[in-house]
């Protein structure tokens, strides 16, 4: 019989799933046995079968700037990715460490600002984010926590070493897709999977439960928690109404909540019930129409006095989004130093910040081999990839670089790690990345061993990010 | 000086209007040129108020009404005793001393642009013209000048601006009321590297015709180095002194607008104000005295 394995060429990148004599790394070593082990026929039926199970169950994922229409399935990947006891040990204690550094960095810039005045970091960059949000200096959240919920996207270079490609600690979102393709994965390959026995992932809404219910206001008894969601356009409208489902709790859009005396209230059948929770899935931009976007609809007027206050918790609290600013990323191994006195675990990569000019004349003569990004964007877009670039491309970038210099880093291009991957009828190489989910209350953080795989399904493509054609794949964490 | 504020903002709404939240800035500020004895804000129809102080230090009230409502007035009144002396230049200083001041970095917002002080090139040109100080010019001159030339080029007309008028619009006009040649002053102030201020206020106009008495009134404050924060209105033409009342300072208008809300329903309101700021005359002033001491003797 012939498998689907038999021409899987390793990809020139650091494949995930074989040494470099082709042979499977062990811990891969059992699903390359399974796969050899059924027909390509087979294998089509389980393929087909698990994307018709995605459809029925609604995941689908809202692609922005696609003329298509909107709802759109994000791609599935059968082939699930394994990740070691010990280098998930790595992993977790990497995202623990960047998630304490960057909660203090951020209760610092809207605090004191010791970061500042002792030069550590540019009070220019600080202030200059469009993500830094004035209102927020002089206001405490419950618990100093301001990043309840992080996803930190990791890649493994050619080498293999993992390293930090950016962090999202405002709404990050993918859990949705870790929750149901667990499930479907369990189905498709259920005797590999009992083998594996990887962590579970289902207990994620009840550990983001207990850390959303830990960081409510310390005068709270019971806190009562809701999600608040943009609503259905959302590109993530499906996570929202998941997570609000398996968590137990309420989710409301802007006009069901009122401000009564600084106090957050939801409007129901019975009256109305006070919320001392919102893990607020609308941005900051749009959460209370008085202090910030006047013409918002999606927030709720008066919200930001509660806060104020202390009588609600934000999750994620305000103004995070200076902390994943990419201009900021740069000095976040410089942040770790200065706030836990630890070196990184996790390095960066290395960037050039378009600000300073001599990093600047580097950026624009080397165009061709690096990845500019602006510093606001995220999602993959508004990012020039320099080796599949045009040459009005480049000079457009260039423009944009000479004009704001501000709003552009870039990196050199580093071929992320590559992962066995169905491709029509075969198994081949495509590049992956990890989004592990941190959780963060008080002091502690919680690292679940739910992590979220994406996959660049076209040959070659290094852009993962699901509104740019990317995939997902199931990811086992192995327990030790 | 002693001064009596009363402070009357009204929005009528043709069609009702509810769950409304508003903000107000119209506490006097106490600092060491300044004392607010009073303050007091009612609003009808009832509800409760709360204050912050902002991150400017301004005490800031809000208040929420959530019920139908076709009216909405908001009085404001409050006691200040001002205490600067009459309104001149401080002494002579090289521009470089601002230049060096290490104060300087936490300052970036009285540097850059904001909301409504934005940089163009009508600006640009203005500032050519005035001409931007050198590091051993004198700087407290150079503001001055710049207040004068605003002064002297531009006509106060409440008919040609509206609240959101730009620097670019007021400079391209040479016109607008005391908000505009407030905004102008610091953004010819920010693009040349002094850092600058809004203040919002008011001004007892006495026996000088001031312009800008009827209502809230607005200055500029640049950052002096060793001088520190020193106010000038381009409006008057004049150093801030006694007869000025500073209730709130920000980057712009925008930080410190008397009073702005959202609420849900009617697409259009009726604005009025009527501000009135009266000054204690000497004899009020020892009447006042004279029952100060009587309570204290009667507390003894």
């Amino acid at each position: 019989m012939r498998s689907i394995l038999d021409r899987y060429a390793p990809a020139p990148a650091f494949d995930e799933f074989a040494e470099a004599d082709g042979r499977p790394r062990p811990h891969y070593a059992e699903l390359a046995a399974t796969l050899a082990g059924i027909s390509a026929a087979d294998f089509r039926h389980r393929v087909t079968t698990v994307n018709g199970v995605l459809l029925q169950r609604g995941v689908t994922f809202t692609v922005y700037a696609d003329a298509r229409g909107t709802e759109r399935i994000l791609p599935f990947d059968l082939i699930p990715r394994i990740i070691a006891a010990s280098e998930w040990a790595h992993i977790s204690r990497g995202v623990s460490q960047r998630v304490r550094a960057l909660n203090a960095f951020l209760k610092d810039v809207y605090g004191e600002a010791k970061v500042l005045r002792d030069r550590i970091i540019p009070r220019t960059l600080v202030y200059s984010s469009e993500h830094f949000e004035r209102e927020a200096i002089g206001v405490r959240p419950p618990h100093d926590t301001y990043i309840h919920v992080s996803g930190i996207d990791i890649i493994r270079d050619a080498h293999g070493e993992y390293l930090v490609l950016e962090d999202n600690v405002r709404t990050p979102s993918g859990i949705s897709y870790v929750l149901e393709n667990r499930d479907v994965l369990k189905r498709a390959f259920p005797r590999l999977f009992d083998r594996y026995d990887p962590l579970p992932v289902d207990d994620y809404p009840q550990r983001l439960r207990n850390a959303l219910a830990a960081a409510a206001p310390p005068s709270v008894g019971d806190p009562t928690i809701a999600i608040l969601t943009p609503g259905i356009y959302n590109s993530a409208y499906f996570e929202h109404t998941l997570l609000a489902r398996r968590m137990g709790v309420e989710l409301v859009e802007g006009t069901d909540l009122i401000v009564r005396d600084n106090i957050v209230y939801m409007k129901t059948t019975r009256g109305l019930q006070r919320v001392d929770v919102l893990y607020r899935r609308v941005d900051d931009d749009y959460i209370d129409p008085l202090y910030f976007k006047a013409d918002s609809t999606l927030g709720v007027s008066g919200l930001f006095d509660a806060y104020r206050s202390g009588n609600v918790t934000l999750a994620n609290a305000v103004g995070t989004g200076v902390a994943d600013d990419k201009a900021i990323y740069p000095y976040v191994p410089a942040l770790i130093r200065y706030y836990l006195g630890e070196e990184p675990v996790l390095r960066n990569v290395e960037t050039f910040d378009c600000s300073d000019p001599a990093q600047r004349d580097h950026v624009l003569r080397n165009m061709p081999f690096l990845v500019v990004k602006r510093t606001a964007a995220s999602g993959g877009y508004g990012m020039l990839i320099g080796s599949h670039s045009t040459v009005g491309e480049r000079a457009e970038f260039a423009d944009a670089i000479n004009a704001n210099p501000r709003d552009f880093i870039a990196q050199p291009i580093i071929t992320l790690s590559a992962h066995p991957t169905v491709v029509g009828e075969e198994i081949a190489p495509r590049h992956i990345d990890l989004r592990p989910f941190a959780l963060l209350s008080g002091d502690t953080v919680d690292v679940p061993a739910v992590a979220f795989t994406r996959v660049a399904l076209r040959e070659g493509s290094l852009v993962v990010n699901s509104s740019q054609g990317g995939g997902s794949k199931d990811t086992w964490i192995l327990a030790d | 000086m002693r001064f009596t504020i009363a402070h009357r903002t009204r929005y009528r709404y043709p069609t009702p209007v509810h769950e409304s939240h508003t903000i107000c800035h119209l506490q006097p500020r106490s600092d060491i040129t300044q004392y607010c004895t009073r303050y007091e804000l009612s609003v009808s129809p009832r509800t409760r108020v709360f204050s912050y102080a902002d991150r400017f230090a301004n005490d800031v009230q809000h208040f929420a009404i959530l019920p139908e409502h076709d009216m909405l007035e908001v009085v404001a009144r409050s006691q200040v005793v001002t205490a600067r002396g009459p309104g001149v230049a401080p002494q002579a200083m090289a521009r470089a001393l601002v230049d060096d001041d290490p104060v300087l970095d936490e300052l970036y917002d009285f540097l850059t642009e904001s909301r409504y002080v934005k940089f163009s090139e009508p600006l640009d040109a203005l500032l050519a013209e005035i001409g931007a100080p050198g590091r051993d010019d004198d700087v407290v001159a150079w503001f001055a000048h710049a207040s004068w030339t605003l002064n002297r080029q531009f006509v106060y007309d409440k008919t040609t601006t509206s609240v959101q008028a730009t620097v670019e619009e007021s400079v391209r006009l040479r016109s607008g009321v005391c908000q505009d040649f407030a905004h102008v002053l610091i953004a010819l102030c920010r693009r040349t590297g002094i850092p600058a201020r809004y203040v919002s206020g008011y001004i007892h106009s006495g026996d000088d015709e001031m312009l800008g008495a009827e209502a809230s009134h607005a200055w500029a404050e640049a950052y002096l180095g060793p001088r520190g924060w020193i106010g000038i209105d381009p409006t008057n033409d004049t150093w801030i002194g006694d007869q000025f009342v500073r209730v709130a300072t920000g980057r712009d208008y925008r930080d410190v607008s008397p009073v702005r809300g959202v609420y849900t329903g009617a697409s259009s309101s009726i604005l009025s104000v009527d501000v009135a700021v009266d000054a204690l005359s000497p004899q009020q002033q020892q009447q006042e005295q004279e029952q100060l001491r009587q309570q204290e003797h009667q507390q003894q």
